[in-house]
């Protein structure tokens, strides 16, 4: 059985699909039987969504006049 | 400054071939912080705003002939990787990895027993999902702060794929990076954002 150190350095790997069949039913059957790592992926699930929505940034007013008048200019 | 992403529909792609003034003003005000973000992820903080600067040009100028092979989005942030990666190879300059390589996973090693297994299981969270997570506003402020903190190349890939919603394949396309260097780098950036949601949970306070 893998370790939770394992799944805990690999989550984003299968989180993003890049395990084969077998890598990925050895990762699931961890997480069916550990509670902690089933927690581990549902923050990190959670910390993905939240920080995504809440850091898109936009120019200020100044950055965006400062690219007109070059784009204007050149 | 937070703020919703920008729609591109069919008639705004219309009014930018135009050169229209205010949808390209809309598009800078969009996209300049993460053309920012991945110019320095390239090409490292000091040249990044003029390779931007450089690519908003030629994006005005080349918007005409916009086909919609891939979305714009995905299609300006190509021309600013260009652009960088062009200069670092005219600087005959390599973009250092040590960041990548230093540690594989970014997790602390007192987190886990020598057989694997957790030592300090993660605390259960109070505030559990998304919507109740959003609507406080000050762990927002905390998340944003850590994202800007993060070295360039882990916010340019994070960026890339958690705000911007890059296929992995194209933000290793953008950024030059392998594969695995930008997995370990989204990996460890999401680490430390988890931390930071984790210690607010705990404690009220970044």
């Amino acid at each position: 059985m893998l370790s939770c150190k394992h799944i805990a350095e690999n989550a984003t790997d299968y989180m993003e699909g890049r395990m084969n069949f077998f890598q990925r039913l050895k990762f699931r059957s961890h997480l069916r039987a550990c509670v902690h790592c089933g927690r581990f992926l549902r923050h990190i699930g959670l910390t993905c969504i939240v920080s995504g929505s809440c850091t898109h940034q936009t120019a200020t007013d100044q950055e965006v006049e400062a690219i007109l008048e070059m784009v204007k200019a050149a | 400054m937070a703020a919703v992403s920008l729609e591109i529909t069919d008639e705004f792609l219309k009014l930018l071939k135009a050169q229209d003034q205010d949808a390209f003003s809309e598009l800078v005000r969009h996209h300049h912080r993460q053309m920012i973000y991945v110019a320095r992820g390239i090409i490292g903080e000091a040249q990044a705003e003029e390779v931007v600067q450089e690519a908003w040009v030629s994006i005005y100028r080349n918007l005409i002939k916009f086909e919609g092979r891939s979305s714009l989005k995905t299609w300006m942030l190509t021309i600013v990787s260009n652009g960088a990666k062009t200069r670092l190879r005219k600087e005959s300059r390599q973009v250092s990895f040590a960041d990548v390589e230093a540690s594989l996973s970014g997790l602390s090693e007192d987190l886990f027993n020598p057989d694997g297994h957790w030592s300090k299981p993660p605390p259960e969270w109070d505030i559990s999902s998304p919507d109740r997570l959003l609507e406080e506003s000050q762990l927002k402020d905390c998340i944003e702060k850590t994202t800007n903190s993060l070295p360039e190349q882990q916010r340019a890939v994070f960026v890339l794929r958690e705000i911007e919603q890059q296929a992995l394949e194209d933000v290793r396309n953008i950024l030059g990076l392998t594969d695995s260097n930008v997995r370990v780098l989204l990996h460890r950036a999401r680490l430390k954002l988890m931390q930071v949601i984790d210690r607010y949970q705990e404690t009220g306070s970044c």
